[in-house]
Formats: structure tokens, C-alpha cells, sequence
């Protein structure tokens, strides 16, 4: 999105500026000895006319670049994109037919190219891509180990390498899962989730432990991984704090890995009702009775926090029997509307007579309503 | 008579100050600005955008939009809207008591069938006479309810919105495709994110097809197009630099993203301020400044939201006067963050700004005119000076304008045509020569309209978004 050039851009803004703070630091001093009797009407006047000068210069600079800028990304945007083209062409009739790719020197279009369809493309079609890219990899390792190197730069090599899926690629991301620059840091586990196999998680795992990113970005990985997440997510579980551990059980909700839920259940007992909430949810996904904690499901009910009473009562119908119809039926009563709401949806999945019951002779008028809503009486 | 004159010389004096401080400041918003977008652009991957919607690392979002006579727009809004490339959302549509077909065309367009709704009344609002379901569209909700305004309508929706997070956005707007995931990663990726805020741009000239702008060109009106610069300015200059000093005052009512929990703990929109998009930001702000919590209201340039500008001149200046009008009324309501050091840069710099430059420009800019026709008997106004300073003052709003038309040229170029490049450098000159002096009249007026007019909104017409051919711009 952001076009090449932006470099020069930033340097003609810059002198912009400084001509037009110059001319007015200038004629602020010029007026200001003006008023005082220190300088004379002339010495006024040539401020004045500097400060013009000096502003009409600076809008031809800026009026120039600003259209040069747009007829050369125009003219080069549309090459490009031919280029690209071309090479996507190119390169798909020699996947297709077995036969080697274009021949090297390849432009920067070529490997955008070569990248898209690497994207797109999966199984053995997709692997016969990597070593073509290999072509690309010293560029992109040349950004990220440079010490030159732009942010930009390395951004983009991390994300080429993403897209790639090269495994050998993996040290390369590595040492950037702890830099200092929090953007790096999350574009390197982005990519870093997309390359590590094998052995690579456990040191994943140990890397974002100490890599300090915010819960949501931690969960983006976890589901990156895909079916390779189960090692990074046990050893969140095992020794991540409450923003690793929550994103571990979210993750374990939403790629379904039942060999972890028992590790759920202990967390049942968690002391931040974030994590409890979590756990919950987690065994709500994958559809595993909490049995042997039904207490700590049923104090849930009671929390302060309206979250966790939600969760508990989504919860219940996996204890099934009559615990969970009295408890559900107890939850329709909750000051809250979202807590009436999931407790009428899981009466609904549990005992819909039962619900039906509740939607006319519930003691609560707002638990009678909201049954009566949700059965569609 | 001396003490006028003095007054009168003083009141040159203070202007110069004054102008050159402002200018000054803009000069420093475009240097944050410049480096705001510049590394949001630069940080943005279209693969991570990609990864958060296939693995469905997203928050889920409640679209609300507040309507009241849009019979002529809301169709094609609406379906603007379920298009939008986010897997998790629902469309809360608000009829806020329209006189015109506004429901009539909602229920016939998306098949819309009453249902017995119960929800929580978290937030106060005007009653709700009806609440429909589409039958074609499962994540599209249309309330009916009593006319109260734009803010009680919104908090009517906000009643009945479900999801973590919330979009407010006018119903004469459209929203780019990617507008929503692009705004929601932030509050994904930095929890300490309260609201986010977007680009908004005129739609006028752009050629919109089912609900989706498929190309862009400059309107062929010329208030229009004065109004494309004006927005480049506001939004690539002013926000990108107020948020790159975690002090941005104001997200656009045409669209913001909320953490709706945070809007519902605020109190929601207030409904006795006609400025009440910016009225929540400050509250918002206020609130976490308050407690003493680490927060984030940012400004992100690339979530588009496109939005009809007025084409004729009543409509225009009934707009602007209402903004300014809004304006005061929030400067009033929280005067107390006026210089008030428990509210940092907020207290110190943003506020003070407002209060000065953008509530009083437009009173020190009118007496400086005004007043020139009594400098000149009295001897005070030497033409020459005075011509070269005018001209000194228009070539900085032209230089403002073009640095803005430049950002817009790296960052986006959603004008593709060079003769369309040619015409916004030029339209940034002749914004300046009376356009601007225009609305700054409308500005001065509205000032002292403040109570007389309190609570007036001013009808808006508008012309329709839907277009086979482009919207009244030239034929390429």
C-alpha cells in the first residue's frame, strides 16, 4: 500500500516544513523588533516578502514531487503488475508441465509472483515451489540480519518468508520472536507459527513465553500453528502466566485438541476468573463434561462476574441430569440478560419441555420471557 | 478614542502571534502526521490480514446505523454493509421516527418480518415501537423507535447490539470492503485499545455499484471537491497527528469501532449535544484518564468509510455550523479538563487547542476582517504589509492542503487520474481564496448560536448513493 519513494517524500515534507517554520520564526522576530522600535519598516517588509518566497518555493517543490510521484508509481505500478503477471504465467505453465522456471536474473515482481502462488497453492504442487523461492531467500535474509536494515524492510522479509514456508527459514525468524521492537516481534511469531515444525515448536513455545504479547496476538499464533499448536499450547498451559494460559485455552477450544482438555478441567480452579472463564469455554468447544469439577462449575454460577456465570451455564448441559435442570432453571432468575439468555439456550439443547415449562410457569418474569423467546412460544 | 486604538493595534499584534503559533502547530501535525501514516503503512500485512480472518482470530463486531429520512440512501447503505469481508457481524439498522419511506424501503428490500424482541435496556432511549428480522439477510436487525436524534438512536441500537465491539456509521456512508477487519485487529492485537477511528471520505463522484465504490473521481461540483481537500487535510494531517499524541479528540460519527463494554460503562452517546461523536471520545478519554488506566484511542488511515457530502450550500453551512455548534457544547461539558494537569496532553495541549484554534479561529479570523475596513480611517492598516500577509496567509492553508493531497498520493491514490492529481493542487489553492472564509463566516455565526440553536441537527439533503454512471463528474 505504502508506494517506494516514500523516503524522498518524507525528506521534501521535512524541508517544507523547516522553510515554512523558518520564514515564520523569522517574521515573528522581524515584527516583534518592529514593535519594540528595534527594527526598521524595511527589515518588516523583507520578512514579509521572504516568508512569501520561501512559501512559494515550497509549494512548487511540494506540487512537483506530488505529480512526478504520481505519473512514475503510475507508469511503474502498471509495469509491475505486467511483470507480474507474466511471471505468475510463467511460472504455472512450468509447474504444470515438470519443466524448469524462467531463467535467473528474476525481478522483484517475479517472487511476488512466485509468493501468490505459493499462497495459493497446497500439497505437493506447493512444495514444488520452494526451490524456486530458495532463489529469494538470501534477499530476505540479507534484511533481516543487516544491521541497515529498515524496519520496512525486515517487515517484508518476515512476511515473504511467511508466505514461503521455507523450513529452513525458521532460525532465521527466530531471533526475532525476542526483539525489542514489539511490531518485529509480532510479524516474526506471525511467521514464525507458519514455519515451525517439529522440533522448532518447543523452542516456539519457550520464545513466546518470553516475548510478551498481548493475549490476542498469543491466540492468532496458537490457531496459525494449526495442527502442529498442541506442544506450544501444553507448555503455555504448563508454565505461561494468566495471558499465556488464556490464550492456550482458547486456542485448545478452537482447534478441537481433546488430548488437552483434562488440562482444562484443573484450570477450573484458577484464581483469575478470566482464565476460569476460559476454561470453560474451552470445554464448551470441545464438548467435554467438566465431571468430577461440577462444584467448581457450580460456584461459577454465584461469581460477581457476569461472564463467568455465563460460561458456567453454557457449560451445565454437559453435566446433563438433574444438577444441571436445577441449576439451569436457578440461572433463568439471574439479574443478567445474558446469563437468562444462555441459560434459556442450554435448557433449550438440554430439556426443550423443560424449557417450555419455564417459558410459562417460570417464577421469573424475566426468566418466563426470556424461555418464552428463546423456545418461540 | 486612544483606548481604541489601542485596542485596535493590539488586536493586529495578537493576530500575528496567533498565526504564526497555529501555523506552527500544523507545521508539527504534519511531521506526526507524515510518521504516523508512514509506519502504519508500513506495519500493515495484507497476509496477517488474511491469517486473522481464515483462522477466525477476529471480534466479532454490531454494525449501527442510526437513520432517520434516508429513504433515497439506506438500501443501498445497508446492503453496503452486509457485504462487507468480515466473518462475524450483525447490521443494526435504527429508524430514529423518519417522516419519509425509510422503513417502508428497509422492510421491502430485505424482507424484513416483526419480531417479539427481548433484550437488555442497558442505556436510555426513546420507546422502540417495533423490532424487525430480515428474512434474507439472518445478521440484520432494524429497530424501529420514536424520533429522539442521532445519539438516542445509537444507543438504542447499543441496546441491542451483541458482539464485543461496535461500529458507528451513518447511513449515507459506505464502508471499503476490508474497513472493519482492518480497524478490529487493533483492538485484537493491543487490548488497551478503546476505539479506533477511520478515513472518511466524499463520496460524491464515486462510482458505486451494489453497495461497493468501484471507481473514484473528482465530483464535478465545486463545493465538492473543496470538500475532498478539506477531508485529506482533517484526516491525514489532524487526526494522524493528534493520535500519534495519544490525544485524538475526535472520531468521526460516520465511523468508529468501539469496545462496546467500555461505550456501555461510559453512559453511551449523550443525546443534549449535537456534537456526540466527539462528546464519547472525550468522555472516554476523561474516564480512563481518571482511573488511571494505560488506554489507546487511535486513528487509523486506511479504514475508508466513504460518505456523502453535501452538494449545495445550505446544506453545507447548516453542517458546519452544526459541527461548531457541537464543538463549544463539548468544550462546555468538559471545560474542566481545560489546562487541568490530571489530564496530561489531553488537559494541557489538545484541549487548549481546541479551545483556541478550532472553537476561536473562526471569531479571531472574522473580526480580523471585519475590522480592516476601521483600520484603514484610522490609520492603523499599511496596505502593503497587509496584502503580503493575506497572501502569506494563503499559501500556508494552500501548503497544508498540498502536503495532505501528497500523503494521499503515497498512502492510497484513490483518485488514479493524473488530471484529477492537477485539479486537487489546484483546488487547494482555490479552497483558500473564499471557501474557506466562507465556512469560517458560518463558524463566527455558529459561535453565538450555541444555546439559541441547542439541540438542532438541520435537515441534510442528499442525492443517493447508488449510481450506474459516476456520480456528476467529468466523462474520462
Amino acid at each position: 500500500m505504502w508506494r517506494p519513494g516514500e523516503g524522498l517524500y518524507a525528506l521534501v515534507v521535512f524541508l517544507v516544513v523547516l522553510l515554512e517554520a523558518l520564514a515564520l520564526g523569522y517574521l515573528v522576530l522581524a515584527f516583534t523588533g518592529r514593535l519594540f522600535g528595534l527594527l526598521g519598516y524595511g527589515e518588516t517588509m523583507g520578512a514579509l516578502l521572504l516568508g512569501l518566497a520561501l512559501t512559494g518555493l515550497a509549494l512548487v517543490l511540494l506540487g512537483a514531487y506530488v505529480l512526478l510521484y504520481h505519473a512514475y508509481t503510475a507508469w511503474r505500478e502498471g509495469r509491475e503488475a505486467q511483470q507480474k503477471e507474466a511471471y505468475l504465467e510463467r511460472f504455472t505453465q512450468a509447474l504444470l508441465a515438470g519443466e524448469p522456471p524462467p531463467p535467473l536474473p528474476w525481478p522483484q515482481a517475479a517472487l511476488v509472483a512466485l509468493l501468490a502462488l505459493r499462497e495459493s497453492l497446497k500439497g505437493e504442487l506447493a512444495e514444488a515451489l520452494l526451490p524456486w523461492l530458495r532463489q529469494g531467500l538470501s534477499r530476505w535474509e540479507r534484511a533481516l540480519r543487516s544491521p541497515l536494515a529498515s524496519r520496512a524492510r525486515r517487515l517484508e522479509a518476515l512476511d515473504a518468508l511467511a508466505q514461503a514456508r521455507l523450513p529452513e527459514a525458521f532460525p532465521l525468524v527466530f531471533p526475532y520472536l525476542t526483539h525489542q521492537d514489539p511490531v518485529l516481534r509480532l510479524a516474526a511469531a506471525r511467521a514464525a507459527a507458519r514455519l515451525a515444525r517439529g522440533e522448532d515448536l518447543e523452542a516456539l513455545a519457550q520464545a513466546l513465553l518470553r516475548a510478551a504479547l498481548p493475549r490476542g496476538a498469543l491466540l492468532e499464533v496458537l490457531l496459525l500453528l494449526e495442527e502442529r499448536a498442541e506442544p506450544v499450547v501444553r507448555r503455555f498451559l504448563q508454565e505461561g502466566g494468566s495471558e499465556e494460559v488464556w490464550a492456550a485455552l482458547e486456542a485448545l477450544g478452537r482447534l478441537k485438541l481433546h488430548g488437552l482438555a483434562a488440562k482444562a478441567l484443573a484450570l477450573l480452579h484458577h484464581p483469575d476468573p478470566e482464565v476460569k472463564a476460559a476454561a470453560m469455554r474451552a470445554l464448551w468447544r470441545l464438548e467435554y463434561p467438566p465431571l468430577g469439577h461440577e462444584e467448581a462449575v457450580l460456584a461459577a454460577l454465584g461469581a460477581e462476574e457476569e461472564f463467568l456465570r455465563l460460561q458456567a451455564v453454557r457449560l451445565l448441559p454437559l453435566l446433563g441430569g438433574g444438577l444441571a435442570r436445577r441449576a439451569l432453571w436457578k440461572a433463568l432468575s439471574d439479574p443478567s440478560f445474558y446469563v437468562r439468555r444462555g441459560a434459556a439456550e442450554a435448557l433449550k439443547a438440554l430439556d426443550p419441555s423443560l424449557l417450555k415449562r419455564a417459558a410459562e410457569a417460570h417464577p421469573d418474569p424475566y426468566g418466563r420471557a426470556m424461555a418464552r423467546q428463546v423456545a418461540g412460544v | 478614542m486612544e483606548a481604541i486604538l489601542w485596542f485596535l493595534f493590539a488586536y493586529q499584534v495578537f493576530v500575528l502571534y496567533y498565526f504564526a503559533l497555529l501555523n506552527l502547530l500544523y507545521a508539527y501535525f504534519a511531521l506526526t502526521g507524515l510518521s504516523m501514516v508512514a509506519r502504519y503503512a508500513r506495519e500493515l500485512s495484507e497476509l496477517a490480514l488474511k491469517d486473522l480472518l481464515e483462522r477466525e482470530a477476529y471480534l466479532p463486531v454490531s454494525i449501527l446505523v442510526p437513520t432517520y429520512n434516508e429513504e433515497k440512501t439506506i438500501a443501498a447503505s445497508v446492503r453496503s454493509f452486509l457485504a462487507l469481508h468480515y466473518p462475524e457481524f450483525e447490521v443494526i439498522v435504527v429508524a430514529d421516527g423518519p417522516k419519509d419511506r425509510t422503513l417502508e424501503v428497509l422492510k421491502e428490500t430485505f424482507r424484513l418480518v416483526e419480531v417479539d424482541w427481548v433484550y437488555r435496556r442497558v442505556l436510555p432511549s426513546k420507546p422502540v415501537r417495533a423490532i424487525y428480522r430480515s428474512l434474507s439477510h439472518p445478521n440484520l436487525l432494524v429497530v424501529d423507535k420514536e424520533n429522539g436524534g442521532k445519539a438516542d438512536a445509537l444507543n438504542a441500537g447499543l441496546n441491542l447490539a451483541r458482539y464485543p465491539l461496535f461500529c458507528a456509521v451513518d447511513a449515507d456512508s459506505l464502508l471499503d470492503a476490508q474497513a472493519l477487519l482492518r480497524a478490529s485487529r487493533l483492538f485484537l492485537e493491543d487490548e488497551r485499545v478503546l476505539a479506533v477511528g477511520g478515513t472518511i471520505r466524499p463520496l460524491n463522484g464515486a462510482v458505486v455499484q451494489g453497495g461497493v465504490v468501484r471507481e473514484m473521481h473528482l465530483p464535478r461540483g465545486f463545493l465538492e471537491r473543496m470538500q475532498v481537500i478539506e477531508y485529506a487535510r482533517a484526516f491525514f494531517m489532524g487526526r494522524a497527528g493528534w493520535s500519534a499524541m495519544n490525544a485524538l479528540l475526535i472520531i468521526s460519527g460516520a465511523f468508529g469501532v468501539f469496545r462496546r463494554e467500555e461505550v456501555l460503562r461510559a453512559g453511551g452517546y449523550r443525546t443534549d449535544t449535537v456534537g456526540e461523536d466527539m462528546e464519547l471520545v472525550v468522555r472516554l478519554h476523561r474516564r480512563a484518564r481518571e482511573e488511571g488506566r494505560d488506554y489507546r484511542i487511535l486513528y487509523t488511515p486506511d479504514p475508508i468509510c466513504y460518505t456523502e457530502v453535501p452538494a449545495d450550500l445550505a446544506t453545507l453551512r447548516r453542517q458546519r455550523n452544526r459541527w461548531h455548534r457541537g464543538l463549544w457544547e463539548v468544550l462546555w461539558t468538559h471545560r474542566a479538563m481545560l489546562f487541568n494537569p490530571r489530564y496530561g496532553r489531553l488537559g494541557f495541549v489538545a484541549m487548549p487547542y481546541f479551545f483556541l484554534f478550532e472553537a476561536l479561529g473562526p471569531v479571531v479570523e472574522v473580526l480580523g476582517y471585519a475590522l480592516l475596513p476601521l483600520f484603514w480611517p484610522l490609520g492603523l492598516l499599511n496596505a502593503e504589509v497587509a496584502v503580503l500577509f493575506l497572501l502569506l496567509a494563503v499559501g500556508y492553508g494552500v501548503l497544508l492542503s498540498h502536503l495532505a493531497v501528497g500523503m494521499e498520493t503515497l498512502l492510497l491514490k484513490r483518485y488514479p487520474r493524473l488530471r484529477d492529481r492537477l485539479w486537487l493542487l489546484l483546488l487547494g489553492v482555490l479552497e483558500a481564496l473564499g471557501y474557506r472564509q466562507l465556512l469560517a463566516l458560518e463558524r463566527f455565526l455558529a459561535t453565538f448560536q450555541v444555546w439559541r440553536k441547542r439541540g438542532e441537527w438541520g435537515e441534510m439533503r442528499r442525492k443517493g448513493l447508488e449510481s450506474p454512471e459516476p456520480q456528476g463528474h467529468e466523462k474520462p
